[in-house]
């Protein structure tokens, strides 16, 4: 009887599809339950207390938009952290990415000792950043320091690399790309340039096109989605730099390298103004939305998809 | 017939026990969610009012020797390293007079205290007791939050003797009027003049003395800057190192009430032009990046013949294997000797189940025992004149001699009345970074600008 009962049951494809419903609702619940109450509940609260002024250890007291205005019209160092991190974004994005693809160009030839070359230039990935910041302040010290001591070998006097306001910000963009080049970027590069067919290449070769050429004009436009991958997630990372500055330059000298993340960070966790932060972690998080929006409506005029329909373009 | 029990029963239980072992603990701690903490609102320093509540429950109780009965705990929030073992030694001592009190160590480094420190109080989960230091005003605010507990009660039951302490050290133990701590150790500062005697030696030149001013130590630190060595390396960062400078030539960082930044005014400019003529003018300073780890390499390299710091780095210049002396730091054009006297303190929180007991290792941390084993672990000495005075310690650590020198005409301690110190520290360094990578003159404008912006933060609401 019973046996009958849930034969009739199975039977019914909308049972089995609520039954399959519900299961597949357990099942993602745990990542489910984490996410409302590790991030969605985190995001609402820092919503909030944007709006309020809060130390932490009193109760948050609502104030509308004044923190938004006292970043935006008040705070000098608001707007110093803004052009400070995007004349960063704007060095090492560029170079990185175009670093990222050299070295994924070397890789996909297929010469021999591949393998090891790709592990090394990944190895610097692996660094932990705050090691990797300390070791390179020791290589930029002007007087001891392995580059400065380089430089004078062939005659050129190197500059005083974090100490000088116009030369910090370039040291913390070269430790920049060399933890990022060799990174994940580049395996992404990689997979992008091994699936580009073989047969483009051919007709382009057939065509009578040289290296340049076929360069520019195959592998650029097949590997322009994963560019755009690369460029967007490079921007977002670029944005949000924050150890390198905390850990070798203490946000110096004179403010050069007081980047955006640095400045909610001192706000919130040295100052104690979590209402404040939060409102500057808000204005950060819309200017990066607008920069990926950004990005997107400009694809539309250098990315390629393979099999796209011609009118789309 | 047996019932089977498949992989979609499986699935089933395993999903109703996963969310209700989630949401049980959930819905209990929404329930039964402990009242927010302690911690008051903080009293308008500008105004000067006591308005922070006393968290004291009451007045305090005898505090007998806890032999015998339930046994209790101390829960300590200590700065990881010497200091954590300075306060075990002091521990031993407890748990003499009081055995069956359990002590349970908490440290943390020092880039992380306070905001643990902070975190833990407004999570309800601080220890009983906790180390913090008053230079950059941490501990004050954490009183005036109520964080700590004010002690005035229990120092008056039991009459202690402030005298032990230095007064000008003892007086940061205070804010909006209450007590809210013990001396855990002081010095007077920056106000140290470190240097090898063996580099002074080798260039013929006399020993540094007290006599000495710091036109002096200008003309001494000339002369022993060739051949890559430099005379003497200040400290000229954060707002606590300027203020050695700014002091010796008359003037302060802030007015006395904390209220006003005062780093544009003539004696300010000249302290701090005093070092930038020593960096870019008579270059016998370093710049700050050719001595970026501080003064140990060169001081070991025998590159760095003086240079300016604290207690603490009496330690620091033995592990260099150099021979080194010290005496005051020259007395500036006024006849100031710059200087600004800083404590580490204990405090009992406002959250501890026990603070009877807590009082109690406050009181032993603070005593005379205590502040020598700060010292012979190599962390800032008792802030006592018995300690610094003693002369058995000054037998063994011949440094000490002359801080209780440095002692005798250490300068009070000044900070921001809205208790912003390290943020007015920031934008002071920053600020004035300017100057010792050379780019800015102090002849221009930039002392009215840091000053502004010294003043901006001196203005926020504490």
């Amino acid at each position: 009887m019973i046996g009958a009962r849930r034969a009739a049951r199975a039977g019914s494809r909308g049972g089995l599809r609520r039954r399959e419903a519900i299961e597949g609702f357990l099942l993602v619940s745990p990542w489910g339950l984490g996410l409302l109450l590790f991030i969605v509940g985190p995001l609402l609260a820092s919503a909030y207390l944007s709006l309020a002024e809060y130390s932490v250890l009193r109760p948050p007291r609502f104030v509308g938009l004044d923190n938004y205005a006292k970043a935006l019209f008040e705070d000098p160092i608001f707007w110093q952290a803004i052009q400070r991190t995007s004349l960063y974004v704007v060095m090492l994005v560029p170079l990185g990415l175009a670093a990222s693809l050299g070295c994924a160009l070397l890789l996909n030839r297929g010469v021999r000792g591949t393998n090891l070359f790709r592990t090394l230039f990944f190895l610097p990935t692996l660094t932990p950043i705050v090691a990797g910041a300390i070791l390179w302040t020791w290589i930029f010290q002007p007087e001891v320091g392995l580059l400065n001591y380089a430089l004078r070998a062939v005659g050129i006097q190197g500059p005083r690399w974090l100490s000088s306001y116009e030369w910090a910000l370039p040291s913390l963009v070269i430790i920049g790309l060399w933890g990022s080049v060799g990174g994940s970027r580049m395996i992404i590069f990689l997979a992008g340039l091994q699936g580009v067919p073989q047969e483009l290449f051919d007709a382009a070769a057939i065509d009578g096109a040289n290296n340049w050429q076929k360069f520019r004009n195959v592998t650029l436009p097949m590997i322009s989605p994963t560019m755009l991958f690369n460029l967007v997630l490079g921007i977002i990372a670029a944005f949000k730099v924050f150890a390198v500055s905390y850990v070798a330059t203490g946000g110096g000298p004179a403010y050069s390298t007081w980047f955006f993340v640095y400045h909610i960070y001192n706000q919130a966790f040295k100052y104690s103004q979590m209402g404040y932060a939060s409102a500057l972690a808000w204005i950060f998080c819309v200017v990066i939305l607008a920069f990926t929006f950004l990005q997107f409506r400009l694809s539309n005029r250098w990315v390629h998809y393979e099999g796209e329909r011609e009118d789309r373009l | 017939m047996p019932r089977s029990f498949g992989r979609r029963a499986l699935l089933r239980w395993t999903g109703a026990a996963t969310l209700a072992a989630v949401a049980t603990p959930i819905v209990a701690a929404c329930a039964s969610a402990p009242p927010t903490a302690a911690p008051t609102a903080v009293g308008s320093a500008a105004s000067g009012a006591a308005a922070t509540k006393p968290a004291t429950g009451g007045t305090p109780q005898a505090a007998a020797p806890a032999t015998g009965g339930a046994t209790s705990q101390l829960r300590l929030n200590i700065r990881s390293g010497p200091y954590n073992d300075a306060w075990a030694k002091v521990g031993d001592l407890f748990k003499q007079k009081f055995p069956s009190v359990e002590l349970k160590w908490e440290p943390f480094p020092a880039s992380e205290l306070t905001q643990k420190l902070e975190t833990m109080a407004a999570g309800n989960t601080i220890g009983d007791l906790y180390f913090i230091n008053t230079f950059q005003m941490d501990h004050q605010r954490f009183g005036a939050l109520g964080i700590a507990k004010a002690l005035d009660d229990y120092a008056k039951k039991d009459a202690i003797d402030w005298s032990q302490w230095f007064k000008v050290a003892v007086d940061q133990l205070y804010a909006n009027g209450k007590l809210y701590g013990m001396l855990d150790g002081a010095s007077p500062g920056r106000a140290g003049l470190y240097y090898s005697v063996e580099m002074f030696q080798e260039a013929g030149i006399p020993e540094p003395d007290e006599s000495w001013t710091l036109d002096k130590l200008a003309e001494v630190g000339q002369k022993l800057s060739k051949d890559g060595k430099f005379g003497f390396r200040p400290l000229a960062g954060s707002a606590p190192e300027l203020l050695i400078w700014v002091r010796a030539f008359g003037g302060d960082i802030y007015s006395k009430d904390g209220k006003k930044a005062t780093v544009n005014t003539p004696e300010a400019k000249a302290g701090l032009t005093w070092i930038y003529d020593g960096m870019y003018k008579t270059k016998f300073m370093p710049l700050p990046d050719q001595a970026k780890d501080g003064f140990s390499t060169l001081f070991a390299a025998k590159k760095l013949a003086m240079h300016n710091s604290g207690t603490w780095d009496a330690n620091a210049s033995n592990a260099t294997k150099v021979k080194w002396n010290i005496v005051p730091l020259p007395k500036g054009p006024t006849g100031i000797r710059g200087s600004m006297a800083e404590a580490n303190t204990i405090c009992v929180t406002s959250q501890s189940k026990n603070p009877d007991m807590a009082w109690e290792f406050a009181k032993l941390d603070a005593s005379k025992e205590g502040g020598i084993f700060h010292l012979d672990l190599g962390v800032t000495p008792g802030g006592r004149p018995d300690v610094y005075n003693d002369s058995k310690v000054q037998e063994k650590y011949f440094w000490m001699k002359q801080w209780a020198k440095i002692w005798e005409g250490a300068l009070p301690f000044n900070g921001p009345a809205n208790y912003r110190g390290s943020e007015a520290s920031d934008t002071m360094q920053q600020g004035f970074d300017a100057l010792w990578i050379g780019q800015a003159k102090p002849d221009g404008d930039i002392f009215d600008k840091v000053n502004a912006a010294v003043q901006k933060v001196l203005d926020k609401p504490a």
